[in-house]
């Protein structure tokens, strides 16, 4: 039991803290030296996320289903890990167009729509109203319970005594005027509020440490430590099955998917996470400490959730009030009022940071845009307008609040805390297909995006919002139980029939199947308006414009004087603010003199992304168009200059490509070139040897002819001797020129080959026999080795029978007369059969070894000097194997004989 | 950029991997009840958390090793007074 008086001077004091952090920080923003711009700032500011629902609705529900409460958590871990591409690209947008909420992100990428963003700003509003006031119920109820305990322990009734509903009251009109003071410091709604920002990081440290104290005073005061703590929970039957899966049920895929688009859909984590945002780079450090952070304060939920259930008796006490209950019953006050004011922490960081986005919704997106339009004339006397624009924010904070307040009263009690928690994701989740296919796909039209998010909300609203009315007595119950109209498949619950899902897990499945479907199919059919496609193509492409000057530049062409310009600036940003911007144009572009005259495209697009900064992308499209004279907006002409310019892009990138392509044609042309040199080198070698070749047996036949003409009286036996030479040259000669046929055919492939399968052995003996007569003249011994069975291969038996008889007749030639040998071995390999074909010859000096198989290359005789063949054979021999897939090599010592070896490949099984 | 496109295909691994920890079916696997338990604690839990924690460290070794953008990202909010 706490005394009042000290639970008020202890929140009052927290909320004193709270204001002098804010005022710090703006204080040293306004100095220059910002106190946000570093990352671990950023990313606590990011844990808003953990609103008093975390606080206190996670032990709730842990002690209701287990880890049923962990995909809330999990579902942004897995966006963050995406975060380096998705939030990346969203910030960088916002950043580029000067956005202001998200309801400035989806108007604007859909042609600066004013319905759009109108219709985002009131979803918003509709859908996290239930949330803010689920946060005033928590600080309510748990101030409730501080200062009751033991007997109001449990909460539900805390409206029913004027005193607690005052609490919400003051705590509603405490946090608008901490919302005013610091969320409207600065018209610019793009500026960064750091004061906010610094305050909002302090609340996220204090709660964290808040609920691990009350945690570790769980888990080591009141048991000994986890195991303990597990075991007597294990022990009890009704606990025990909080430790499985079977009581989260269907809800943990849809739950994880929910929270992942809720992190960056939510305006409040919208409004921390991009438009807050100091510097793309602290995202780095965010997408992993952010998560840490979640991991941090969801430790100690289950301890705590187990805690409560064995201490006290099923029912007694609230699950939702754990937190405090626990260290109230167990003698620790003090920390109770800790827990407490990290409750209170938790609760006014997510009001603030709300209201403050919601705010500036309602204002640029739905208020400024029908001033404008319906009352133009009225406003357009005004000469400036930034105090409206103030006045219409701050009034927008209260009326939040108040509704808020309202909701609370007259509703909010009938639901368990989780349960607002993600009704106010859901709602926020319909803006999830818009943003994302607005990023990545084009042609997501603006049509295709108002009814699917149109869409998407009503069943929204109609198997969530309208359920919670009739819960609270508002709509009769049987809407629920019945359906509408007593219609069974209508029932909010079980749309179709659809039943057993949990009514989360329902309505997302409904409201995104509606949702994306209509997006897709309209947008299909659809046909997008210019500035559509000219704010799809800035979207998509952000990354590939390299920053703010764009294509977009000279959108303007209508002529504005600058003057105009300047004064029509001057109404919404006052003119001190409206002077700065024009001198940071000048700087920019390093003007030195004033600027005169008709405005430059440039400026005009510079002071409307200002401007929009302001009152939104909508209505500073409409503010600029107004201003300038005749067919100022252009839109026709402006998207030719965008055709323009990305055909000349294209152009140049073909070019580039046209002239890579010569570069690689050029070389490849230069290194035929020498190919060609080379073969034509070759060619000149042979034909020179060739004829050279062909020379020597035409000369002995001519000179013998010639003898035999000249001489008529030549005698008989020495005839018979000169023409045998001439038979014997012709015979040379039509062997050489066959020879050189052959080669031929072989080298430019025109040989015909007629490839079976062959038997090897067959075509050695083959071949041995049909020299026969050759060894015998000469006394030369054949020895033929082999083994027993060979395997067939693949060759055509003609060239390989022409094969053995070039090697056979080499040997021959080299061998000794009288006692030459020649040894023919096959051997089978794995793959291959090898054939060699040794002599007892002079073997082949070993610097000739590599040239031999080459064209013409004659060994020339020891003893004589003259050549021995032709030098084609071998040249041949190779052609073949090689064609065949073998391989053809010789071994040779001189003095020892050679011996040549060649494989042919075995046919393939 | 290259580097920058590496780190995003490592992150968005991350993010199929982290799909796969926590997909209904995988956890179900250390569904194993409350009897069954490792250094005191439930394997459920036990599993959840680490495996969490696993994947805020591989988060942040890739973000850690990422090039920074050297671009200034942020126009100066105003100008010093």
């Amino acid at each position: 039991m706490i005394p009042g008086w000290l639970i008020a001077v202890a929140s009052l004091g927290y909320l004193t803290l709270l204001f002098a952090i804010a005022y710090y920080g703006d204080r040293r923003s306004d100095e220059g030296r910002s106190l946000i711009l570093n990352p671990y700032i950023y990313a606590f500011s990011i844990a808003v996320y953990c609103t008093a629902w975390t606080f206190y609705g996670s032990v709730g529900l842990a002690a209701r289903s287990g880890v049923g409460f962990l995909p809330i958590y999990l579902g942004p871990t897995l966006m963050f890990a995406f975060g380096w591409v998705v939030l990346r690209k969203i910030i960088r947008i916002s950043k580029v167009h000067h956005i202001t909420s998200i309801a400035d992100f989806v108007s604007s990428r859909y042609g600066k729509s004013h319905v759009l963003g109108g219709l985002v700003s009131v979803i918003a509003v509709i859908g996290i109203m239930p949330y803010i006031s689920l946060q005033l119920d928590a600080i309510s109820a748990s101030f409730n319970v501080l200062l009751n305990y033991p007997e109001l322990s449990n909460s539900g009734s805390a409206i029913d005594l004027p005193l607690f509903g005052d609490t919400a009251f003051w705590v509603a009109v405490l946090l608008a005027v901490f919302s005013i003071l610091f969320g409207t410091r600065h018209i610019d709604a793009t500026e960064h509020h750091e004061g906010m920002v610094a305050a909002i990081a302090f609340e996220s440290v204090v709660k964290l440490v808040a609920f691990i104290s009350v945690g570790v005073f769980v888990t080591f005061g009141l048991f000994d430590g986890f195991g303990d703590l597990f075991a007597r929970a294990a022990a009890e039957p009704t606990i025990a099955k909080l430790m499985t899966m079977e009581v989260v049920g269907a809800q943990w895929a849809p739950l994880t998917l929910l929270a992942m688009l809720a992190v960056f859909c939510l305006p409040r984590q919208f409004q921390v996470t991009v438009v807050e945002n100091v510097d793309e780079n602290h995202l780095n450090k965010a997408i992993w400490l952010f998560p840490l952070y979640l991991l941090l304060i969801n430790i100690f939920v289950l301890p705590i959730a187990f805690g409560g259930l064995l201490r006290f008796p099923l029912g007694t006490v609230d699950a939702d009030t754990y937190v405090l209950a626990l260290p109230l019953a167990e003698g620790a006050p003090a920390l109770a009022l800790f827990a407490f004011i990290g409750g209170l922490s938790a609760a006014t960081g997510m009001v603030i940071v709300a209201t403050v986005a919601l705010s500036t919704m309602i204002c640029n997106d739905l208020i400024m845009p029908v001033l404008l339009r319906f009352a133009w004339l009225h406003l357009s006397e005004k000469k400036d307008l930034s105090g409206l624009l103030l006045a219409i924010r701050r009034g927008s904070i209260g009326f939040i609040l108040l509704i808020g307040y309202l909701y609370f009263v007259l509703i909010g009690e009938s639901y368990a805390l989780v349960s607002i928690g993600l009704v106010s994701f859901a709602a926020a989740a319909q803006f999830a297909p818009a943003i994302l296919a607005g990023m990545y796909w084009k042609g997501a039209s603006h049509r295709g995006a108002l009814l699917a998010i149109s869409g998407g909300f009503l069943v929204w609203a109609y198997t969530l919002l309208l359920p919670s009315f009739a819960l609270s007595g508002w709509l009769p119950a049987g809407f629920v139980e019945r359906g509408a109209f007593g219609i069974e498949l209508l029932k909010p619950y079980a749309l179709f029939g659809l039943d057993g899902l949990g009514h989360i897990s329902h309505a997302l499945f409904w409201s995104l199947l509606v949702n994306v479907g209509t997006l897709v199919v309209v947008s299909l059919l659809d046909r997008q308006s210019m500035i559509e496609r000219i704010q799809a193509t800035l979207f998509v492409e952000v990354f590939r414009q390299g920053g703010t000057a764009g294509v977009g530049a000279n959108i303007w062409q209508g002529s504005v004087s600058v003057s105009d310009l300047r004064s029509m600036a001057e109404r919404f940003l006052g003119s001190e603010r409206t002077h700065e911007i024009f001198a940071e144009y000048a700087r920019n572009k390093q003007l030195d003199r004033p600027m005169a005259g008709n405005a430059s495209g440039e400026l005009v697009q510079f002071v409307e992304r200002r401007l929009s900064g302001v009152i939104g992308a909508a209505s500073a499209r409409v503010m600029v168009a107004s201003t300038l004279k005749g067919e100022g907006v252009g839109l026709e002409e402006l998207m030719q200059i965008l055709d323009e310019t990305s055909q000349v892009l294209e152009y140049s990138r073909q070019l580039e490509q046209k002239s890579e392509q010569l570069e690689h044609a050029s070389s490849e042309l230069k290194a035929a070139n020498e190919r060609l040199t080379e073969l034509d080198q070759m060619k000149d070698d042979f034909l020179s040897t060739v004829t050279h070749e062909l020379r020597t047996p035409l000369t002995s036949i001519r000179s013998f002819s010639e003898i035999l003409h000249d001489t008529p009286d030549l005698g008989l036996s020495e005839r018979q001797h000169f023409l045998g030479i001439i038979i014997r040259e012709s015979e040379r000669l039509t062997r050489l020129i066959n020879q050189v046929l052959d080669l031929t055919k072989i080298e430019r492939g025109r040989m015909e080959w007629q490839m079976s399968d062959v038997d090897l052995a067959e075509v050695i003996d083959h071949a041995v026999s049909s020299m026969h007569h050759l060894f015998e003249e000469k006394n030369v011994t054949v020895d033929i080795r082999q083994p027993e069975t060979i395997p067939p291969v693949r060759g055509d038996r003609d060239q390989l029978i022409q094969l053995a008889i070039n090697l056979l007749s080499n040997a021959e030639k080299f061998c000794p007369g009288g006692n030459g040998r020649v040894e023919v071995a096959l051997e089978s390999g794995p793959k291959a059969l090898t054939v060699s074909v040794a002599d007892n010859g002079p073997g082949i000096p070993e610097h000739e070894q590599e040239n031999i198989f080459e064209k013409f290359h004659q060994v020339r005789s020891d003893q004589t000097g003259n050549p021995m063949g032709s030098g084609l054979g071998l040249a041949i021999c190779r052609g073949i194997v090689e064609h065949l897939g073998g391989r053809i090599w010789v071994r040779s010592k001189p003095g020892h004989g050679a011996t040549f070896f060649f494989t042919v490949p075995f046919v393939k099984q | 950029m290259k580097d920058d496109n590496r780190s995003s295909e490592r992150l968005v691994a991350l993010f199929l991997f982290g799909m796969v920890l926590f997909n209904p079916l995988v956890v179900g696997l250390f569904d194993v009840g409350a009897e069954i338990r490792l250094f005191g604690i439930p394997v459920l839990f036990l599993y959840l958390f680490i495996g969490w924690a696993v994947l805020i460290g591989l988060i942040a070794a890739v973000a850690e090793s990422a090039p920074k953008d050297s671009k200034p990202t942020s126009p100066p909010t105003r100008p010093a007074d």
